[in-house]
């Protein structure tokens, strides 16, 4: 079964059509890219993974079963992550209490429960914060785990986004531009983190990318998306001698040529 | 010479905090001074601590509801009329004191769960729901005492929460005993959680004080707790509000620094959308904040309504605005996900303490309420400057 199958997606916004019929399945265990150019409804279909807005026709499915009428955070609790375009940290906590918000998705305290000082929410908090350590040194920012998230540097920042949506176990990740702003060195590090994500967590990755050096090195399926529809998908090869692609790229007549 | 650098480090870093401490510590020596001891007597200290208890409450809950990026402008007069309520219930209907209690938490945490419906469900702003509730409550607060005016409340349980000590027990030489033994388990206690901070965030390898400068710390908050509570022996010990601030200011400061949920509190202040994707419910957040807001404001109405000994029409006038300078003064941010529990009554503290000295030094009440703005201007200033500077 795919993990993630998505029917028929359709949006408006007040008459403008964002997204139009697009249909896609996404395989376990895969590294499946959204290219087109700016505008081309990319975003807006994380967002309707993501439960941000609900989609105006259409269906997304969860390992088979319907995301529709879920809260953006219900769909967190049920296996999808995700990070920004432009960065949303919680830019006055600690490094290592961002991570720990994500990470609280997972425990049964409640407010009762660890004001009493029940044994069971210390060992949960216990077990949380060593999960948190273990992410902070995955994405390699053990170092600054006290410091204020938002004195990072830009690239630290795009780690920290990272691990704390890892904190929340996700089965599915989705990173929007994850190497948007970043130079040449930290995309490297950036590819380098990603395929050890997919390897060591058994995760789905979903990338939106503008970087196509990035985008065919690391992915295993390609979906372009142009005026809010599917053009084309398929692996990189495919996609590189598309001739509808390139024409969404370049404008017509650039494949006559 | 490591040692005063890291002083000063440690004060630049802080210096937001320290400079409400200085600015409290300031403003307790001028008074003393001014009013030749006066001011720090055991017994303007007790009446400063029992003035200051019903706006102190407030202040926490006021203080969580500002982080997530609300207001509350109904908590003054929702504690005036959950007081009258409450004074209904003992005078007309004989009801024991601690099931009047328990009654009027309850209906204030229904309250706060109606605000809660409007801010979180239906998306209306806080300001505008909470200066309804203020219309509505003062309407139904004038309304419950139509008939018998104030209410004087003939019960000797219920005024002792708002002006009665606990007991004594045993005296040492002049001084309050339980009181004094209360002052030194507060002490154990501090530097017992201090001690156990120091050894978790050592564990993740944090940045911890030196030993000197713990120790300097340790001693410095140690004396101040100890001083406090000899003053207090030396009066009447502790009262029964001092006790109640002190249970409400451990209960939050817990649950915000130490649980998921006041993680979570501070997540949603801080980026809204950011919480929710990551598996935070921010309506779910919205509802407590604001339940546990109006069940202060309940507890408040019950420490004024004891205090005065009576339900009064005008009760409420202005809680909440010195509620939302308290949390101010205390270092809340309005920008969201910013502000501490223990900042909050501090603020509080500074902004009775202006109060209560100026009107041992006779100072027009014209000039208060100036003076008092300035203050509160002066240190929201302060507040914007360090944290730019910080940037």
């Amino acid at each position: 079964m795919p993990m993630l199958q998505i029917k028929d997606l359709g949006k408006n916004f007040a008459g403008i059509q964002a997204l139009k019929d697009v249909s896609l399945s996404v395989e376990p265990n895969s590294i499946t890219a959204f290219i087109g150019p700016n505008g081309a409804g990319k975003t807006t279909l994380f967002n309707m993974i993501t439960g941000v807005y609900p989609p105006s026709t259409g269906e997304i499915l969860l390992e088979g079963k319907s995301l529709l009428g879920c809260k953006p955070d219900e769909i967190s609790r049920r296996g999808i992550a995700r990070t920004f375009q432009n960065i949303r940290l919680f830019s006055k906590m600690t490094v290592f209490e961002n991570v720990l918000v994500g990470c609280h998705n997972q425990l049964k305290t409640n407010v009762l429960t660890a004001v009493l000082g029940l044994p069971f929410t210390k060992k949960e908090e216990n077990i949380a914060e060593k999960e948190a350590y273990k992410l902070l040194q995955f994405v390699g920012l053990a170092e600054s785990l006290n410091e204020e998230a938002g004195n990072l540097s830009y690239g630290n920042q795009r780690k920290l986004e990272i691990a704390r949506a890892l904190a929340t176990k996700p089965r599915i990740l989705l990173l929007d531009e994850p190497a948007a702003g970043m130079n040449p060195r930290e995309t490297r590090e950036l590819t380098d983190l990603i395929l050890k994500i997919r390897d060591e967590f058994k995760l789905t990755l979903i990338l939106i990318e503008h970087d196509m050096k990035l985008v065919m090195k690391l992915s295993e399926h390609i979906i372009v998306l142009d005026h809010g529809e599917k053009i084309a998908e398929g692996n990189s090869h495919d996609i590189q001698n598309n001739p509808k692609v390139i024409e969404a790229y370049l404008g017509t007549g650039a494949v006559a040529k | 010479m490591a040692f005063i650098n890291e002083g000063i480090t440690l004060f630049k870093k802080n210096i937001r905090e320290y400079g409400m401490y200085i600015a409290l510590a300031v403003i307790m020596a001028t008074f003393y001074f001014q009013t030749d001891g006066l001011f720090m007597s055991s017994r303007n200290l007790s009446n400063l601590i029992n003035m200051t208890g019903y706006i102190a409450v407030l202040a926490v809950g006021m203080t969580l509801v500002i982080v997530i990026r609300h207001i509350d402008l109904s908590v003054g007069f929702v504690a005036g009329f959950v007081g009258a309520v409450a004074a209904i219930l003992l005078t007309q209907h004989d009801m024991p004191v601690w099931l009047t209690i328990v009654i009027a938490l309850i209906l204030g945490c229904v309250i706060g769960l109606i605000n809660g419906f409007f801010v979180a469900n239906l998306g209306i702003p806080a300001f505008v729901v909470s200066l309804a509730g203020m219309l509505i409550f003062r309407g139904l607060l004038q309304l419950s005492l139509v008939k018998t005016g104030t209410i004087i409340i003939p019960n000797q349980a219920f005024k002792d929460i708002g002006n009665g000590y606990i007991p004594s027990l045993f005296m040492v030489d002049t001084f309050q005993g339980l009181t004094l033994v209360i002052g030194v388990l507060a002490i154990i206690l501090f530097i017992w959680s201090e001690i156990k901070t120091r050894i978790n965030n050592k564990k993740y390898g944090f940045e911890v004080l030196s030993i000197p400068m713990m120790f300097i710390k340790i001693a410095f908050i140690s004396f101040i707790i100890g001083y406090i509570f000899y003053t207090l022996a030396g009066y009447h010990g502790l009262s029964w509000t001092a006790v109640i601030v002190l249970v409400i200011v451990a209960l939050y400061h817990f649950i915000t620094t130490k649980t998921p949920l006041g993680r979570h509190i501070y997540a949603v202040g801080g980026n809204p959308e950011a919480a929710q994707l990551s598996g935070i419910s921010v309506k779910k957040i919205t509802y407590i904040v604001f339940a546990s807001m109006s069940t202060l404001a309940a507890l408040s109405g019950i420490l004024y309504t004891a205090r005065l000994n009576s339900a009064a029409p005008t009760a409420g006038v202005m809680f909440e605005l010195d509620a939302i300078a308290a949390a101010y003064v205390g270092g809340v941010s309005a920008a969201g996900g910013v502000g501490k529990v223990t900042g909050s009554i501090i603020g509080a503290f500074v902004m009775a303490s202006l109060t209560s000295g100026m009107n041992l030094m006779f100072i027009d009440v014209s000039w208060q309420y100036i003076i008092r703005g300035a203050v509160l201007v002066l240190a929201v200033v302060f507040d914007v400057m360090t944290r730019n500077k910080a940037k």
